[in-house]
């Protein structure tokens, strides 16, 4: 199949928003149906899948400091007092 | 104007800020990390939103979707004061950015594949160099979907723009990765596929032909 071909586009196009979650059921069943029919298209589904999947694994993700947390519930009990103060 | 804020008791607030705020400081954190690349200014981004969200607490319905609306005040006090203070440029040339990426659009699907080894090498710092590459809303879009897993309805919301213009910044944002992480993959000996088939193709006319 050539990507370039029209029908596959619009399949690629719904690849993104099925892989995000964003078909409904019938949708998604849909899609899939048409990617049985299209192996080239089947292909690029576990291609973009695997870059999805290595997005989320690979970004790092930073933890804050407890002292942080510390700081904020120190304030927030300030703040939360004076606003009980001025009631 | 009609003031829809509830009366809540401190010990109430004080309740809803630790069951249903603070359980996602980690996720605010990140998020913030990734949009001011420094440590300081991501805490005190992160302080400033958890303040925020206790002065407006009573503005918060209980059992609502708590995560959203932190990154929702987050995001704003990025936009309005962060970006003010350090007086960073705030203009991206959009215009540039998406023609070039519009006219290479289709080409990118399927032209990158991850399955093969060198990808599966690659560590966490190259993949979030080239996220901090982006522009800062194609870097917001991959953030909130493809890292915390927002919905394109609560992203939207989130960062006050139309569904359509989600789907079309992370569609953008991933294209863009892909070619940010294709040649980080070429200088360790990554060949695309697509490529060298095309080059096959142009030095053996004849092979093709007779196919």
């Amino acid at each position: 199949m050539n990507p370039n071909d029209h029908t596959c586009t619009n399949l690629l196009r719904k690849v993104e928003l099925a892989l995000d979650g964003e078909l409904t059921h019938d949708e998604e069943k849909q899609l899939f149906n048409d990617l049985e029919q299209n192996p080239w298209c089947f292909d690029v589904y576990d291609i973009e899948k695997c870059f999805k999947q290595f997005l989320t694994e690979k970004i790092e993700r930073k933890r804050i400091d407890e002292s942080t947390i510390k700081c904020i519930r120190e304030r927030i009990q300030t703040e939360g007092e004076a606003i009980e103060g001025n009631r | 104007m009609a003031d829809n804020r509830k009366k809540l008791s401190k010990e109430k607030k004080q309740q809803i800020f630790e069951n249903e705020f603070l359980p996602h400081i980690d996720a605010l954190y990140n998020f913030a990390f990734h949009l001011t690349y420094n440590e300081v200014d991501a805490n005190d981004l992160v302080q400033e939103t958890y303040l925020k969200a206790f002065r407006f607490i009573e503005s918060y319905d209980e059992g609502t979707n708590a995560k959203a609306w932190l990154f929702k005040i987050l995001k704003n006090a990025f936009i309005n004061e962060y970006r003010k203070r350090v007086k960073q440029p705030t203009k991206v040339d959009y215009e540039e950015i998406i023609n070039y990426h519009e006219s290479e659009e289709e080409t990118h699907l399927g032209s990158l594949d991850l399955r093969q080894e060198v990808f599966q090498g690659m560590i966490g710092d190259e993949v979030t160099k080239s996220l901090n590459a982006l522009p800062v809303d194609f870097r917001t879009a991959v953030l909130l979907c493809d890292v915390e897993g927002f919905t394109y309805e609560e992203i939207a919301k989130i960062v006050d723009i139309p569904i359509g213009t989600v789907r079309s910044r992370l569609h953008r944002a991933r294209n863009m990765l892909k070619d940010m992480l294709k040649e980080y993959a070429q200088k360790r000996g990554y060949e695309d596929t697509e490529e060298s088939e095309s080059e096959q193709e142009n030095q053996n006319p004849k092979d093709n032909e007779s196919e």
